[in-house]
């Protein structure tokens, strides 16, 4: 398929589930009432209010964390990497967890991703006090080593927890979600998200000549670590802002650039623009499932986008194992 | 068209390569010869801006430290010994990243890349691979597509780094008729080798290594006496002449305690 035609594809597809967004939901609301016309106040509330940031963060969170997936695996040159292996989201989260166990979120609910965010720029200046400017190993190490202490805390929030109203609270934020969320939190997330996105697609010619291995690639004028420090920098800004704002939602990241791999001729470079689009189109379509089929109950986000994603992992596998192509 | 003054290398206090001096002409195709850790992989390795060195190099006119990374690798073409492909790229487009140090970002292949893509891919044999992937390829096929890579940089100088292990007897003649044509088109080329028959066969000179340093530079025939080389390598060899060619054969391992 031309390059030209998959973008268009995908951006019409993000189109059409941005729209089916805007239109789910139990309350009847037009799609008029997002310009707040012919419609009751309330349909026009619901709308602009409610379902309009919830559409909007589908597509700009499913987005980055596509898009940070595939430049980490381009980096990394690893195809198990995902925004989580640098341990910014285990960060991010662990300065969410924070603002719930304080009770900070419940005086100001803007404390919870503006200290998520805290955790995710933590998390990069910690690890760049360990990898520095040394190897691609190096960096996947200090990342673990964030990530399980991320982990940790977090745990250790949930022991130490003063009730189980608490726990339960941070268990349930943790699991990832859209609901609920407001404009206030578009404004708070997108700027972080838009230039982490355009650090992260300033990747893609230096991931080319990467696919050669890191000599090979110094040898044809690559700033090794000019990449690296794009790629970090992108991803703790744009998915330290994405978790802020919805949670930990996992799979997004990972398989996106999986799924869309072959349909760039292995390109890593191409891969970037469509793992955008792809990851908007798979979070946006998730959150739509999640209010469909089970509209009353609170299902979470991040528990269906790796209900999904772990059989489709399991069928790359199986057609990896077959073709030996990642 | 590359001239080297006390160029060394150095990694954690252990010197690798130690005050090399030499020169590349223009047109010339120059074997790079020495036992295994005589430091002739990190001398191409700091030509090539991948290890940090100290001392002068001039890209022929221009001083080496003068250039950007971009610019130096579209004046010189490296073939890393490591042979790595990590995704399961076509060999089309793996031979096109040669072009890679030319091109704008999101430009498409103008029409000198599309040429030296199609002649550099022609040149090593590697015209009927070129829908296939890189990952499903043979040790040989891989070491051709990633030398019609540096081929297709079409820079006024290639360093190759073992282009030649690992093929077969066909390809590997076929690899030197290449770096030869490559030299007879005005590149400097310079050739680290293991075969010390196809050093004396196809180069017109030869700088040998040890132990860092470089201990003989000239002609096949001086550089690669059977003193120098029972001296540097522990091998006795038997050279002779064929049809008005010298040839040479590592023959038999000297005792280095005798």
């Amino acid at each position: 398929m031309p390059y030209a035609v998959l973008l268009a594809l995908l951006g019409a597809g993000v189109a059409g589930a941005f729209v089916l967004s805007l239109m789910t939901g139990p309350a009847a609301a037009g799609f008029g009432a997002l310009f707040g016309q012919g419609e009751a106040g309330a349909a026009i509330l619901i709308m602009q209010e409610i379902r309009l940031p919830r559409a909007l963060l589908g597509v700009l969170i499913g987005g980055v964390l596509g898009l940070s997936g595939a430049a980490l695996q381009g980096l990394l040159r690893n195809p198990l990497a995902e925004p989580g292996i640098i341990g910014v989201s285990g960060a991010a989260a662990f300065g969410a967890v924070v603002a719930i166990y304080t009770g900070l979120s419940l005086i100001v609910p803007l404390a919870l991703p503006l200290l998520a965010m805290l955790g995710a720029l933590a998390a990069v200046a910690l690890l760049y006090g360990l990898a520095g400017n040394h190897s691609t190993t190096t960096l996947i190490l200090a990342g673990v080593a964030i990530s399980s202490l991320a982990g940790a805390l977090t745990s250790l929030a949930l022991n130490l927890s003063p009730n189980p109203f608490a726990a339960l609270e941070i268990l349930f934020w943790m699991l990832g979600s859209l609901a609920d969320r407001s404009m206030d939190h578009v404004a708070l997330a997108a700027p972080f998200m838009a230039v982490g996105a355009l650090l992260l697609l300033a990747t893609g010619r230096s991931l080319e000549a990467l696919g050669l291995g890191e000599e090979a690639a110094l040898g044809m004028g690559i700033d090794l670590k000019r990449v690296r420090t794009l790629a970090v920098l992108g991803t703790a800004l744009a998915v330290g802002a994405a978790v802020a704002v919805s949670g930990v939602i996992g799979f997004v990241g990972l398989i996106v650039p999986h799924l869309l791999r072959p349909l760039v001729g292995h390109n890593p470079a191409r891969l970037l623009p469509v793992s955008f689009l792809g990851g908007a189109l798979l979070l946006t379509l998730a959150d739509v499932l999640v209010r469909i089929i089970a509209p009353s109950s609170d299902l979470k986000l991040g528990v269906v986008t790796a209900l999904i994603g772990a059989p489709f992992f399991i069928a790359l596998v199986l057609r990896s194992r077959r073709t030996g192509a990642f | 068209m590359l001239v080297a003054e006390g160029v060394s290398v150095r990694v954690g206090g252990k010197a690798l390569v130690s005050d090399a001096s030499f020169h590349l002409k223009a047109g010339a195709l120059v074997a790079l010869v020495g036992p295994n850790g005589a430091g002739k992989s990190s001398l191409l390795r700091a030509l090539a801006g991948v290890m940090p060195f100290e001392g002068n190099v001039r890209l022929g006119d221009t001083d080496w430290r003068a250039l950007s990374p971009r610019e130096r690798a579209t004046r010189l073409a490296y073939l890393p010994q490591e042979r790595r492909v990590e995704w399961s790229i076509a060999v089309a487009d793996l031979v096109a990243l040669g072009r890679h140090p030319f091109r704008r970002r999101f430009a498409p292949q103008t029409e000198d890349d599309r040429t030296a893509v199609a002649a550099a891919m022609a040149a090593m044999d590697v015209r009927a691979l070129a829908d296939r992937r890189a990952t499903t390829l043979s040790g040989g096929e891989l070491a051709r597509a990633l030398t019609a890579r540096a081929l297709a940089v079409q820079a006024p100088v290639l360093l190759a780094d073992e282009p030649v292990a690992a093929l077969d007897p066909y390809h590997q003649l076929q690899v030197m008729g290449v770096l030869c044509a490559e030299a007879a088109r005005g590149a400097a080329v310079l050739v680290v080798l293991h075969d010390l028959s196809l050093a004396a066969r196809f180069c017109d000179r030869v700088l040998l290594m040890d132990r860092g340093r470089i201990v003989a530079d000239g002609s096949p025939r001086e550089a690669l006496s059977p003193a120098a080389v029972a001296a540097t390598y522990g091998v006795e060899m038997l050279t002779g002449e064929s049809g008005g060619e010298h040839w040479l054969l590592p023959w038999r391992a000297l005792d280095r305690n005798g």
